[in-house]
């Protein structure tokens, strides 16, 4: 079993003032991208490729295989670190720009250094002040030691890195859609193919990474990837950030290895439920993935595996704790409500069908809704998912899917029998039924 | 390439994507936001079919037990505008996809739960992809009971087109082609989710010259022409395929017509030509088709008949020398026409045919040519008949100088375009044969109203040689048998109904083809002419001019011929 007894802390550890370079140096900073640049490009790919890293943005994508897609040659490429962090339950990229903005740098430099990048841009939500502050101060540290900007250590390799305030949409974070923010457009997503290691930023090719998988990258070149592979799920290896949050008595972002049993984060790390109360609900990775029953949280690790076992995935590690108290009906119309807010409204399924999943779970929260609401929300659902250009309607379409099915008895309640039945249904032959 | 689509395997050419290959053989694919002279957007879903490609083992393409390759079908629906198709690829469109006729059933669901269904009230009803494509893969009602949202109606994007926001379904044709094809970008989509709409940027109207395409490319009836707007339902109209004169370019068109009056003018596809587009100029150029038009002869300011007007224009011509004479051919009138006149006009001995230029700005990235005559190319093959026209300049010196005493003008008007007014009265005549009350034809003293390019057939040579025809979307007051064949005609016309443009006497000019009065004319003047009909008379241009040698009225169609200086002629689109 993992856990978290003599697990040591490597992105957000206990050292005060980590975000000052000389600190940084003193606790082993850079030494990553010093091995890194004795290496050959290829070398550092499959370096970070044998560590078993997968992304901590949400997808989970194996980190190194993402790199290998650059193409090789001397086109003009682009890394994009997405700071964005709109996911709703997930709030770990912060900590690393507020206590550790030189790992972060370190692992883009890194990153860019094996896809032979020139250019690397940290889109971080505009909210982000205080960050953006922070991490700035650092990089201009960094660029004043050299680390950063023209012939970095010595070894003839340039690299800018610059840092762009996001214009404030929860889709800026889908990685294709960043690209056009960054780029000034409006942040539609883009269809996929072409890829974006194909035609990314201003059409050259790009790598999306997450804030935490770069700073993971650091690691991985800092510690070695025999290390780092051993650490957490066999599959799903190394440190995560936990961002526990909602009734526990300790809500904060943990660090720890991953394939952590859902129990002991919520019971022994985030100290248990607020005042005693008994559990109700889990959402274990942002608020796209699926929610999770008292009885499956008991058989719940933290790691893609172990959480496709209990029907979620583990998303951004962003960890929704419920108790027995919470109308789940209120809270799936709060999140309804989000995604409709969010959609960017390029593609038809997902523009209309999240704000009609807004107004029929609005029914249940008024207590007017039918079973033939019950019905549609889930033919909705079968409408929007895997139908659409980008993973948004998915997102909104699960929680919906999943909160209405495994807790089907909180939504029953608050039916009313559909007495006037005559007067129009759903039986429309047409329409596609799940 | 060998690529299945529903079961029929089709051998395959270049790239296209499924949604081309499938235009192509024939197969329907709904779609709404792709089009093909714009970006791919794949934002509507409407077009979503299974694709799959053959499962490749060691040993090349797996086979199954019946020793057909193995299909790896894709994990979820694709977008076939943005597919392109790959070796042994098989496609399932809604004909044989339970999950695909249940996509598009959804997508048209999702579509029309925030869509004001004002079909009974909106221009685009009868040709409106959302209501066919509704009609044809829709759902047959709507399980949405709440509110629709609201959104800015009647919203004035530029000065000719007009908006209604919640109409429109966000496929961003209307943006992609101001970026792409007008260069113009003056539109986006503002908001976000289903309150998305679009918008001009702040302070900035849509005014760019090809800004009503929109309209067209708009596939619901979200964006519309602030000039036809409500004046007809579309299958009140008819609809007759023939060219826009406003320029050298001559763009494809479609003239739409009820009561005998022309409600709108909209492109018609011709990739040699104008692609899918034409310019708002051309566009509105309709209007003096309609208007200002000369109707019934005029001597000196009375009306006369048609018959006292040939005999009119025999004793004005037979009034002066030949030689005395000058003749202003047009740019503006048919190879026909224009043919007709100098070979009437060179029996009676006539030497001096003039020619004036029109040329305004300079040609545009696009469409828009410098040169606002549609036919200068056909005059400079009459040349050869002709001989050398003079310039506007040399005929305004020699009435100066007494050596012009009589002046005819062919559908042209000198006296608007540098000729002084005071030359006037050194001409003993004037007569212009005109389709619009112009300057010339307001001091001319024998006025012969002109059949205008929407009445009449006749052809026009592009700035890039290639010559087509138009054809009559109006009917003459006196009816032309040669020309009536080839009037367009709306469903109602068919059955005769109250708008039937050969019922109503409103909208009728009193006009002729030119080369008609011309020979009405022939007998009394003693020159030997024989004109009975467009086609006849290209027929005899066409013996007379090398490269006009193979070309005829069919080969011509509603395509045109590319003309090539060898003489060889090709169709430019088959
Ligand atoms: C609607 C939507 C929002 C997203 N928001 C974020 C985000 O805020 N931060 C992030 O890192 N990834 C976000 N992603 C995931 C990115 O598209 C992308 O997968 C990720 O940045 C890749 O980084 P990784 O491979 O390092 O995980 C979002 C995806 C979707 C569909
Ligand atoms: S799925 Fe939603 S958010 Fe994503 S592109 Fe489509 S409308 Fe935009």
């Amino acid at each position: 079993m993992i856990s978290l007894a003599g697990y040591e802390k490597v992105i957000l550890p206990d050292i005060p003032n980590l975000n000052q370079i000389a600190v940084y140096e003193k606790h082993g900073g850079y030494e990553g991208l010093k091995k890194a640049v004795s290496l050959s490009q290829d070398d550092v790919i499959n370096e970070v490729k044998k560590s078993g890293l997968r992304g901590r943005g949400g997808a989970g994508f194996p980190t190194g295989l993402k790199w290998s897609f650059m193409p090789k040659g001397d086109k003009v490429r682009y890394l994009a670190c997405n700071g964005d962090e709109g996911e709703p339950g997930t709030f770990k990229d912060r900590q690393i720009f507020e206590f550790n903005p030189h790992l972060f740098i370190e692992g883009t430099l890194i990153a860019c250094y094996a896809m032979g990048i020139k250019t690397a841009y940290v889109y971080i939500r505009g909210e982000y002040v205080k960050w953006i502050n922070i991490l700035q101060a650092s990089l201009d540290e960094a660029y004043a030691k050299g680390y950063v900007g023209q012939n970095i250590l010595g070894k003839g390799f340039n690299t800018d890195i610059v840092i762009h305030r996001g214009a404030g949409a929860y889709i800026c974070g889908e990685e294709s859609s960043l690209m056009n923010s960054l780029e000034g457009k409006r942040p539609y997503p883009r269809i996929k193919p072409p890829f974006p290691a194909q035609v990314g930023l201003w059409g050259q090719p790009t790598t999306i990474n997450n804030i935490e998988t770069l700073a993971n990258a650091a690691v991985i070149l800092r510690k070695g990837a025999d290390w780092y592979s051993k650490i957490g799920a066999e599959k799903h290896p190394g440190p995560v950030l936990y961002g526990i949050s909602g009734h526990v008595n300790k809500p904060g972002v943990y660090e720890g290895p991953t394939g952590m049993s859902l129990k002991e984060l919520i019971y022994d790390v985030a100290g248990g439920i607020k005042n005693g109360k008994k559990l109700k609900a889990v959402i274990p990775g942002g608020s796209s993935t699926p929610i999770l029953t008292p009885e499956s949280v008991e058989k719940a690790t933290m790691d893609a595996d172990g959480l496709r076992a209990v029907g979620t995935s583990m998303g951004t590690a962003g960890i929704i704790v419920m108790d027995e108290d919470t109308d789940l009906v209120e809270a799936l119309h709060i999140l309804s409500k989000f995604y409709h807010h969010e959609s960017c409204g390029q593609c038809t399924p997902c523009r209309e069908g999240t704000g009609w999943l807004e107004k029929i779970v609005g029914k249940f929260a008024a207590g007017t809704a039918t079973q033939q609401d019950y019905d549609l929300l889930l033919k909705i659902c079968a409408n929007m998912e895997g139908r659409t250009v980008c993973a948004l309607a998915d997102a909104a379409a699960w929680p919906v899917r999943n909160t209405i099915t495994r807790f089907k008895e909180e939504f029953e309640a608050r039916m009313i029998e559909n007495k006037n039945k005559a007067g129009w249904d759903y039986s429309m032959k047409a329409v596609s039924g799940v | 390439m060998k690529v299945t689509i529903d079961n029929i395997e089709h051998e395959v050419n270049g790239k296209p994507t499924i949604l081309e290959l499938a235009s192509k053989v024939g197969v329907e694919i709904p779609h709404f936001c792709y089009h093909p002279g714009l970006s791919i957007s794949g934002n509507c879903r409407m077009c979503l079919v299974e694709a799959g490609t053959p499962k490749m083992g060691p040993n090349g393409v797996e086979l199954d037990a019946d020793g057909k390759p193995v299909i790896m079908w894709g994990p979820k629906p694709t977008t076939s505008c943005s597919t392109p198709v790959s070796e042994g690829m098989v496609v399932k469109t809604g004909k044989t996809s339970k999950v695909i006729e249940d996509a598009q059933k959804g997508v048209l669901e999702f579509i029309l739960i925030n869509h004001p269904l004002d079909c009974p009230i909106c221009d685009q009803a009868g040709e409106c992809p959302l209501q066919e494509n509704t009609f044809k893969f829709g759902p047959e009602g709507s399980r949405f009971e709440f509110e629709k949202n609201h959104k800015p109606k009647r919203v004035e994007l530029g000065p000719n087109v007009m908006f209604d926001a919640e109409r429109c379904i966000n496929c961003t044709r209307c943006v992609r082609f101001s970026d792409e094809v007008a260069k113009a970008p003056q539109l986006t989509v503002i908001q976000r989710g289903d309150h998305n709409y679009i918008a001009t940027f702040p302070g900035i109207e849509l005014d760019n010259p090809y800004a009503m395409n929109v309209i067209d490319i708009c596939p619901v009836g979200a964006l519309t022409s602030k000039h036809f707007r409500f004046k007809s339902r579309v299958w009140e109209m008819s609809e007759t395929d023939t060219i826009c004169t406003g320029c050298a370019n001559g763009c494809n068109v479609k003239m739409w017509v009820k009561n005998n009056e022309i409600l709108r003018q909209t492109p018609r596809e011709n990739q040699a030509v104008n692609q899918w587009w034409m310019c708002d100029e051309g566009r509105l150029g309709f209007k003096s088709l309609n208007e200002n038009r000369v109707s019934g002869p005029r001597f000196k300011g009375s009306e006369l008949s048609w018959e006292a007007a040939s005999s009119q224009l025999a004793d004005s011509l037979k009034s002066v020398q030949a030689s005395e004479l000058a003749v202003v051919v047009s740019p503006f009138a048919t190879l026909e026409d224009n043919y007709a006149s100098i070979k009437f006009f060179k029996k009676l001995g006539v030497k001096t045919f003039v020619r004036y230029q029109h040329v305004k700005g300079q040609d545009d990235h696009l469409l828009i040519k410098a040169d606002k005559t549609p036919n200068q190319a056909a005059l400079d093959l009459l040349e050869g008949i002709a001989g050398k026209f003079t310039t506007g300049e040399k005929l305004a010196a020699a009435i100066e100088s007494g050596s012009i005493k009589g002046l005819v003008v062919i559908e042209e008007n000198p006296f608007g375009n540098g000729l002084s007014d005071s030359l006037k009265s050194k001409l003993s005549i004037l007569v212009s044969f005109s389709t619009n009350w112009d300057e010339t034809a307001k001091l001319a003293d024998l006025v012969i109203p002109a059949a205008s390019v929407a009445e009449t057939i006749g052809t026009f040579i592009n700035a890039k040689g290639i010559i087509q025809k138009v054809r009559p979307a109006k009917v003459l007051k006196l009816q032309n048998r040669s020309l009536m064949r080839e009037t367009g005609l709306s469903r109602w016309d068919k059955h005769a109904w109250k708008y039937d443009k050969w019922a109503q006497p409103t909208h009728v000019t009193d006009a002729k083809p030119t080369w008609e009065v011309l020979e009405s004319a022939a007998s009394a003047v003693g020159v030997e002419v024989s004109f009975k009909s467009p086609e006849q008379i290209f027929s005899k241009a066409a013996s007379e001019i090398a490269v006009l040698k193979d070309v005829t009225y069919e080969k011509i169609g509603t395509a045109g011929v590319q003309l090539t200086s060898s003489a060889k002629t090709e169709a430019v689109l088959s």
